[in-house]
């Protein structure tokens, strides 16, 4: 075991502790929210959330013109009642493509998150439950995969293999789920010493049972926290994929805004602007909600960890 | 002490072994072919001259073969050839190398020389106001792209106010004196910095206010020793251990961190050697880059641990 695993389980036995004093209240996911709610920029960052994905479905309806529509007005229209966003320099509107670009950032934010998840939700438990060789072996890949650097390997293969959108969340998501592997892996380490699970074993419950069915409802907290982040850091990825070039041609995203205006940053500040903004501040509310459903599923420790 | 770096570097050894596999099988699975490199240019090409091409690039002979021998030729410290350059891969790294790790390194000076005082007087007070710019930094820090960043530092410290150049790095000449370049790094700095410095920020108050509350600070107190020097002699030695650790965790996100805001602040650097080399699939450059990343994250690491051992004395390694 080396250090950064070291360090992660000594974390989560305080978080492991915790979580079940929390699960044996039979309201627990009131008392969440209880909690979660009394953190005010929390609840803030989940309406801008919630706001965010509203925009995203409804693009269609709100954008006044298509976000790949050339010449729908003048090129580099300041932001005016018209265009209140301004345009670009093909004469596109930037407002159409900040809206439609929610889309691609929730789509690959959220199915990237969901896919490094699931691997690694998967790999962690395996590890952390059976330990030993299989544990060892899962670890060197675990150290494999984190020693390789992310977004140079992400941007190589999306290059290489094709800049669909499909390639990019996958690649995100498989080149992400360390993280949370080493998360779940903590806690089952904690979790498998516990009477229930001894129990379960002595009245021949399957290994399989034991770790989807007695150990994972206990985790699953811990990994929604590790997945918010996850999902913000997938955004921010995307976003520099497409900030170099190699984001989906079909698709307005707001990486692709950006890297569009970096050459005209003399000329027009607000083909950088809105766009940037939206990126920062989805990735500010899913930091946010993170950090509160952190604080929420962990009261001893609220404010400890910084905000 | 000896021993122990001697068995963690033939540690590292297995794993060099599978970063170089995975990235090669990778590199070689894409569809592309290199070779059409050498076609451009409305050349008619004869199937002659392709395997010509291809029996110099060493592409004809089978996967594993040529897989062997770029193993082998990586632990004798050879990188290969770039397709496009013509020249070593080894020579064109090492030529963009320091500007990159420059940039790297003064992000790294600008978040802890910030971050940790920073973190240290938050720690001292909490709920007042220091604590609150602190956590300020540290949320919008932590969340803001750093490209987008650099982009707004040029459209208002470049473009609006003209105090600083929008971007480039002169190239330094033997008269040229060094306090010339320090407008050039401020803005790449401080927009590939301020995450660093919102973790470590972050990270330094955590610790120091777990830290200050346990019994040998009070009894430093009660000794009578001031109170700087027990926040900065006491406390600190102990609080910065995890911030070591953050940043050591995150140098290969800064070091492709780096890579992109070359592109922001059009620096020569390995970000665009890295760019250039994707579009023209010049493989050789590619797998030196991600080769030596991953090799410098490994180096990191021991060397993290070494500084554990020396802040921290009841950590020994044998």
């Amino acid at each position: 075991m080396n250090r950064t695993s070291k360090r992660t389980s000594r974390m989560s036995m305080r978080r492991g502790r915790d979580e079940q004093q929390a699960s044996k209240k039979r309201s627990a996911s009131l008392s969440l929210w209880k909690r979660f709610s009394r953190n005010r920029p929390a609840v803030v960052a989940l309406l801008f959330l919630i706001v965010l994905s509203i925009i995203a479905i409804v693009a269609d309806w709100i954008s006044p013109h298509g976000p790949m529509d050339i010449g729908v007005g003048r090129p580099f229209y300041p932001p005016s009642g018209s265009f209140f966003m301004g345009t670009d320099d093909l004469g596109r509107d930037i407002f159409s493509g900040v809206a439609h670009g929610a889309r691609i950032s929730l789509m690959v934010g959220f199915a990237a998150a969901l896919t490094a998840t699931l691997i690694g939700v998967v790999i962690g438990s395996v590890s952390g439950y059976f330990g030993g060789r299989i544990d060892y072996l899962l670890m060197k890949l675990c150290e494999l995969f984190q020693c390789v650097p992310r977004f140079l390997l992400a941007l190589i293969i999306v290059v290489l293999f094709g800049n669909t959108i499909w390639n990019v969340v996958i690649v995100i998501g498989v080149l992400s789920w360390p993280r949370t592997a080493r998360v779940v892996r903590s806690q089952f380490l904690q979790l498998r010493q516990e009477e229930f699970v001894t129990a379960a074993r002595a009245i021949g419950v399957t290994n399989a049972r034991i770790i989807f069915r007695y150990i994972l409802p206990n985790v699953m907290h811990a990994v929604f926290v590790t997945a918010s982040m996850e999902v913000a850091a997938a955004i921010i990825t995307e976003a520099g994929l497409s900030f170099l070039g190699a984001g989906d041609p079909n698709l307005m995203s707001w990486g692709r805004m950006l890297y569009n205006a970096q050459r005209f940053l003399r000329t027009a500040w607000w083909v950088a602007v809105f766009p940037g903004s939206a990126i920062f501040t989805m990735v500010l509310s899913l930091n946010l909600i993170g950090d509160g459903l952190n604080d929420a599923l962990n009261p001893k420790l609220r404010g400890r960890r910084g905000f | 002490m000896i021993a122990y770096i001697a068995r963690r570097i033939l540690g590292a050894v297995p794993l060099i072994v599978l970063v170089l596999v995975m990235n090669f099988v990778i590199l070689h699975i894409a569809p592309g072919d290199p070779v059409f490199l050498f076609m451009q240019g409305g050349i008619s090409a004869t199937e002659e001259y392709e395997a010509q091409i291809r029996a110099r690039l060493g592409l004809d002979k089978s996967l594993g073969e040529q897989l062997g021998i770029y193993i082998s030729n990586v632990f004798r410290g050879d990188l290969g050839f770039s397709h496009y350059y013509q020249r070593p891969v080894s020579a064109l790294i090492v030529e963009r190398m320091p500007i990159t790790l420059s940039l790297v390194v003064l992000s790294f000076l600008f978040a802890a020389t910030i971050g940790i005082p920073l973190g240290t007087f938050a720690a001292r007070r909490p709920y007042s106001i220091v604590d609150q710019v602190n956590t300020t930094v540290a949320v919008f820090g932590y969340s803001i792209p750093s490209f987008w960043f650099g982009q707004l530092l040029i459209i208002v410290l470049a473009i609006r106010l003209r105090i600083l150049p929008t971007g480039g790095i002169p190239l330094r000449t033997l008269g040229d004196p060094l306090l010339s370049w320090i407008p050039h790094l401020i803005m790449p700095v401080l927009a590939l910095g301020v995450r660093q410095l919102a973790i470590v920020a972050r990270m330094t108050r955590a610790t120091m206010l777990e830290v200050l509350g346990m019994d040998y600070i009070v009894q430093a107190r009660a000794k009578g020793l001031s109170e700087s020097f027990v926040v900065f002699k006491h406390a600190l030695r102990n609080g910065i251990l995890p911030v070591i650790t953050v940043m050591s965790v995150n140098f290969a996100f800064q070091f492709t961190g780096a890579m992109i805001i070359e592109t922001v602040f059009s620096w020569p650097g390995l970000g665009r050697l890295m760019f250039e080399s994707v579009y023209r699939r010049d493989y050789p450059v590619l797998m030196g880059l991600l080769v030596l990343t991953s090799a410098g994250v490994l180096v990191i690491n021991l060397v993290t641990d070494l500084t554990y051992a020396y802040l921290d004395p009841r950590i020994v390694y044998e």
